[in-house]
């Protein structure tokens, strides 16, 4: 098929990409007529090794990596792309297995796209496999104020300065003491929840300026769930929901296995760039 | 030809200007990333199967962190020198470091592997 666009101009011509969505079995098709990609176009597949990659067609003038660097910087635009590529995604995901791609994986053709299917072949199917019957959930836990007792304020030598040095100490060993118990909560509840599912892993946790929540996140959990099993993981959360009045917990899911389809986690302490 | 572009890349997080422009876009959205959130925290505890409107802010915690065929570093066709692979993890994080410091809750992000 063609890949080249006429800009009009004449002079300017733009070879389209191929966006990566994920790849599927051959056997999960079905569903890809009428499912929007990005920017609406039809996705379509490209097929090798008996896999099947879910692409769109993408103009490299918009998804091209300078203009990528670009448009990755403007949030509308990537909340834009992040939810189309979700829809496709997510709809793959519901349908079956899915090994879904990382946001703005852009191959030049077909071509590519499908070497790339062959090379892999081995490991996504191993992973293929490995996802089958499951979905991810996610689990945050916010930082409860107060729920951790608070030292009694206690009198002391010394004037109006002294008890102020008094008081201030007492609050910061109280925030920290509060830090501390959010941790040990966020750690025991992790541990509960892993025990429970097929794989787990910590994302950092979320900023409060972009998330918007009213109190700091203790716990960013992402959870590999059987599908049979998963009220009762359902149940379990509301358990340590119970146990743990030191978190707020928050379920969500069922997600595409986002978390669960590196071959090592990714290394957040690399991009965790201290607060100063 | 376009290469990797690994995460914490000096370009990814290079200029002041880039950066606070996208600090800018982030306050000037935490607003709609703020009622995502609180309309999805009713519902989201009590019934786990059905269907919510995603927050943004968990979807990229997803989609630009973590979900990639990759091999170390390496995504699905890094064999190809012309494979586009962008993550704005970097840039999201020095969001944190140029505005005011928030209290933090737990000890520094902790990434457990696969338990099975």
């Amino acid at each position: 098929m063609s890949s080249t666009v006429d800009c009009g101009a004449g002079d300017l011509v733009a070879d389209t990409g191929r966006w990566l969505h994920g790849v599927v079995r051959e056997a999960d098709l079905g569903l890809l007529t009428g499912l929007p990609g990005m920017d609406g176009e039809p996705v379509r597949p490209v097929r090798a090794g008996g896999l099947v990659a879910v692409v769109s067609s993408v103009p490299l003038t918009e998804y091209g990596e300078e203009a990528l660097r670009r448009n990755l910087e403007d949030l509308a635009w990537l909340e834009r792309a992040a939810r189309a590529h979700h829809r496709v995604v997510d709809a793959l995901a519901r349908a079956g297995a899915v090994v879904p791609a990382r946001l703005a994986t852009v191959h030049h053709d077909d071509g590519r796209v499908a070497a790339s299917l062959t090379d892999r072949r081995a490991e996504l199917v191993t992973l293929l496999d490995r996802l089958s019957g499951r979905g991810e959930w996610g689990v945050k836990g916010y930082v409860v104020p107060g729920a951790t007792p608070q030292a009694e304020e206690t009198a002391g030598p010394g004037g109006a300065g002294a008890a102020y040095l008094r008081r201030r100490r007492a609050q910061l060993t109280a925030r920290e003491d509060g830090q501390r118990a959010a941790a040990s909560a966020a750690a025991a509840v992790h541990d509960a929840l892993s025990r429970h599912a097929v794989a787990a892993r910590r994302h950092p946790p979320q900023d409060r300026r972009l998330s918007g929540a009213p109190t700091a996140m203790a716990l960013n959990g992402a959870y590999l769930v059987d599908t049979a099993t998963l009220s009762a993981f359902a149940g379990l959360v509301d358990s340590l929901r119970a146990r743990h009045p030191e978190l707020r917990l928050e379920l969500t899911g069922p997600w595409p296995p986002y978390s669960f389809v590196a071959e090592r986690p990714a290394e957040p302490a690399l991009v965790r760039e201290p607060a100063c | 030809m376009v290469g990797a572009w690994r995460r914490g890349s000096p370009a990814l997080v290079g200029g002041w200007r880039r950066v606070s422009a996208v600090v800018g876009a982030w306050r000037r959205t935490s607003v709609v990333v703020g009622m995502v959130t609180t309309s999805l925290a009713p519902s989201s505890a009590d019934d786990p199967l059905a269907y919510r409107p995603v927050a943004l802010v968990d979807l990229l915690d997803r989609v630009l962190a973590t979900g990639v065929v990759v091999s170390g570093d390496i995504t699905l066709a890094i064999a190809d020198v012309d494979l586009v692979r962008i993550s704005l993890r970097a840039l999201i994080a020095s969001v944190g470091a140029l505005a005011p410091p928030e209290p933090e809750p737990a000890p520094g992000p902790v990434t457990e592997g696969v338990v099975g």
